[in-house]
């Protein structure tokens, strides 16, 4: 089936990757497995790259490109990954492995295979910084075992979660995040392509918004397309103005201010629950919010950001998030200028 | 002196106080094991009479006692040589005659006590579990087992018995055998006294007698004032311990409730930052999410570093911490709820980012977070409906993940056309594009099109058996396709089908 998403549909082969470096380097290894390191920013296309390059390299890409997120098998409980399709063939029967074990035993099985067209496949280990440091090290055999018939490619936004050994086995790519006139121009094509009415300040606001995150961009352009049927400055404005989390997290922070605990609580947990926020992030984005909030002064968001500091730093020693959120929330409106009342 | 609970133990069923009705039904059992040979549980708190009608039993029915109590290593080897020839010979004090086997007659019974049947375990008591069950199982010979938590026993060894529970002793029960006891050894008593005992023994009648043994340790008469009211230990239940640390206690008795609650101190901070904003004021809560947040980082220390003493500095700060954060007490019944203590999942959100995951290439955190939200909006309420119906095909979604997503509701029309209409265009495009329907990025936006005019399309009514064949169809075409190449297996197996 076609997808829905343009950040889909309009997956650049490998001759149209923008960033030249990046074409030339994995144009060159084109027809020879060679291990790649594909590291940069967020949403600037790594993953998008290492299919394009498969495509190019496999004449029976869905059968020779592997694709394991790695994030996924290691965020994961052992129950989940089982029952995931991706890794379901591979772990059948195999109740009682060590979740180490089993992605060392999907990787090892889909590196041993033969491949079905051509000389070798690829596997693609998405979000390779999320690997345990432990598994690294057994990945180093796996490798080299398989030389001849596997290209291992990594991506990651973080190369430097990889061990050294890693690095070395590996051809790195780096990306770099694209220009706002290079987001513009991708933007441009494929309103072209889609015959969506756009004027040059739209495409511009939805460009900077993004902050060279490409997949963003294109997300909110299509978003803008699908419900105001034109991308303009107007509604791209106004539609990322609706999208995510924002007023939630606008409303805790309007909430906590009033005194009104519980429902900022609750907001917090839905998001901490269900949102897929971790701590961090949302503490990152409760910041980011207060910021764009009109209603709050600048002395209140730069108390707001003294206190987050302290918070922060709570955040990674405890180890409920939620706790440690409403902390900062309570102190916050509490009026304190240092997150303890008592030193 | 004697300790009194040992010299008031009831040598006869009928002494047994406060507990009539468990009584009877042990005597029943005795009376009755002729015929079925179980084994019996006695369970109930500590301190109800367990044991003294166990012995009081075989007192009655002049059965012979072995007893086997914790204070005994009880590896299966001990258990089997004691319990086990005890539970399957004849006595050498009784007849023996009788043989002792069952049929025998009664008076040449060997009863085996197995006290506190509930704690065998660990290293020391090693295979002790499952022998006491096949013990039981086979024993020619009446088996008490004598527990205070009836469900800390196996399943197994639970089913294989009959099972009495002992209740608490009420304080109305406890007075008169204390009467009966200050008579008998001769010592003037205020009513007001063993009230006072008995009250504050709730249900514990061992406790009851100690206590006022204690209180009349060389005197020949007992006062209310006599009696001090220390009290025993008892674990304390949740919701009176968050009333506590909530609303009514100083800081200092807060931190001594928190050692009586069985619970460990990460549970026990969780409950009280669950509950404490349906209590307290705005002012209240920021001084106690300070110490709250320090009890949570001492219970990360100890995670960090397994040194669990780190646990007594979580317990000072969520505890006394928290209830020196009041700024009074309060009265009146609050709701407490239970805490999350494990994130829950839904499972439908996890499916829809997986989908997304697998078909952008993504972590699903990042489908999540990064996708999911542009998606919603783009389709909010099914509006456009054909990018809509293109999503629900493309993810294979069903009605209650569209409605996720759209925020539509999941039993509307609306959400069931949709996907109804997904489904036809799922196998419309299989059929049409058999060979290549698993290219991707080969069909272009005019097939919705050619899905309304195509009356081939299967109804409605089964959707169920248009998937199915939809499947067949795309195997085959898959297999045909495949021929073309080089891939001889796959058409060998095209032959089989």
């Amino acid at each position: 089936m076609d997808a829905p998403l343009w950040i889909d549909t309009y997956a650049p082969e490998l001759a149209d990757l923008p960033q030249p470096e990046v074409r030339d380097r994995l144009q060159r290894t084109v027809g020879e497995p060679m291990n790649l390191l594909l590291q940069g920013p967020p949403g600037v296309g790594k993953t998008a790259a290492a299919r394009a390059l498969a495509r190019a390299v496999h004449e029976d890409p869905d059968a020779d490109l592997i694709e394991l997120n790695v994030a996924d098998f290691f965020g994961r409980s052992k129950k989940e990954i089982k029952n995931d399709p991706r890794f379901e063939g591979f772990l059948a029967g195999k109740s009682r492995m060590a979740k180490a074990d089993m992605i060392n035993h999907v990787l090892t099985e889909s590196a041993s295979h033969a491949p079905v067209s051509g000389a070798f496949k690829t596997i693609l280990l998405d979000n390779a910084e999320a690997i345990r440091e432990d598994f690294q090290q057994a990945l180093r055999r796996v490798m080299e075992q398989h030389h001849r018939t596997t290209q291992f490619v990594f991506t990651t936004r973080q190369p430097t979660k990889l061990i050294a050994p890693i690095h070395s086995r590996c051809f790195p790519v780096p990306m770099r995040t694209p220009t706002t006139d290079e987001i513009i121009a991708r933007l441009e094509t494929i309103c072209d392509a889609e015959d969506i009415a756009y004027d040059t300040d739209g495409l511009e606001f939805v460009a900077s918004a993004a902050d060279g995150n490409l997949r963003e961009a294109i997300l909110t352009a299509q978003t803008t397309a699908e419900q105001e049927g034109e991308l303009t400055m107007q509604t791209a404005y106004e539609t990322l103005g609706d999208i995510g989390d924002d007023e939630a997290i606008a409303a805790a922070l309007t909430a906590a201010r009033a005194g009104e605990f519980s429902d900022a609580r609750g907001t917090l947990d839905d998001l901490l629950s269900d949102g897929g926020y971790d701590g961090k992030t949302l503490l990152t984005e409760l910041l980011r919010v207060a910021r764009s909030q009109s209603a709050l002064d600048s002395d209140e968001i730069a108390r707001l950001h003294k206190l987050a500091g302290a918070a922060d730093h709570e955040l990674s020693e405890g180890l409920d998030d939620k706790l440690h959120l409403m902390h900062l929330l309570t102190a916050w409106a509490d009026g304190r200028t240092e997150l303890r009342a008592m030193a | 002196m004697a300790d009194w609970t040992e010299r008031y133990r009831p040598t006869t069923l009928s002494e047994v106080r406060g507990n009539d009705k468990a009584r009877d039904a042990f005597h029943e059992w005795a009376e009755t094991w002729d015929d079925h040979g179980q084994a019996v549980i006695l369970y109930g708190s500590p301190g109800v009479g367990k044991t003294s009608a166990a012995h009081a039993l075989a007192n009655d029915m002049g059965w012979e006692t072995v007893e086997l109590n914790a204070s005994d290593q009880r590896t299966a080897d001990v258990i089997e040589r004691f319990a086990g020839r005890a539970a399957n010979n004849a006595t050498l004090a009784g007849s023996a005659g009788g043989g002792g086997a069952r049929g025998g007659d009664t008076e040449s019974r060997q009863l085996v006590i197995l006290d506190e049947a509930d704690n065998i375990h660990g290293t020391y008591d090693r295979g002790g579990a499952s022998a006491i069950t096949k013990l039981v199982k086979d024993a020619s010979q009446p088996i008490v087992l004598i527990a205070n938590e009836f469900y800390e026993m196996s399943r197994g060894l639970r089913n294989a018995c009959e099972d009495i529970e002992f209740r608490d002793v009420s304080s109305r029960s406890i007075v008169p055998v204390l009467r009966d006891i200050c008579r008998r050894e001769d010592i003037e008593y205020e009513q007001d006294a063993l009230d006072v005992i008995a009250d504050t023994n709730d249900g514990d009648l061992r406790g009851a007698i100690k206590d006022l043994q204690a209180a009349a340790e060389g005197r020949d008469a007992i006062t209310a004032e006599d009696v001090v009211t220390s009290g025993r230990d008892r674990a304390m239940d949740l919701f009176p311990f968050l009333d506590a640390v909530l609303k009514e206690e100083s800081a200092e008795e807060a931190l001594q409730s928190a050692y009586r609650v069985d619970e460990t101190p990460d549970d026990l901070t969780k409950w009280l930052e669950n509950n404490l904003l349906a209590v307290y004021e705005p002012k209240e809560a920021a001084r106690a999410y300070d110490v709250l947040a320090n009890a949570d980082r001492w219970l990360g220390r100890v995670r960090a570093t397994q040194n669990y003493s780190y646990w007594r500095y979580a317990t000072d700060n969520a505890a006394a911490g928290v209830a020196a954060a009041r700024d009074g007490t309060s009265g009146g019944w609050t709701r407490y709820n239970r805490p999350q203590f494990w994130p829950g999942s839904n499972e439908t959100a996890d499916e829809v980012c997986q989908r997304i995951a697998e078909r952008s290439g993504l972590s699903i955190d990042t489908a999540r977070r990064a996708v999911l939200p542009f998606l919603s909006a783009m389709t909010h309420h099914c509006k456009p409906r054909e990018l809509t119906v293109a999503m629900t095909a493309a993810y294979d979604l069903d009605e209650a993940a569209v409605s996720f997503i759209t925020g539509s509701g999941e039993s509307t029309n609306k959400v069931e056309s949709i996907v109804a209409d997904a489904e036809e265009l799922r196998a419309e495009a299989i059929e049409a594009h058999s060979g290549g329907a698993f290219a991707g990025g080969t069909l272009d936006g005019g097939d919705a099109d050619g899905t309304d005019s195509d009356p081939a399309a299967s109804s409605r009514g089964d959707d169920s058996e248009a998937s199915g064949s939809a499947v067949d169809a795309d195997t085959d075409g898959d297999a045909t396709a495949e021929t073309a190449d080089d891939d001889e297996n796959q058409a060998g197996l095209n032959d089989f089908m």
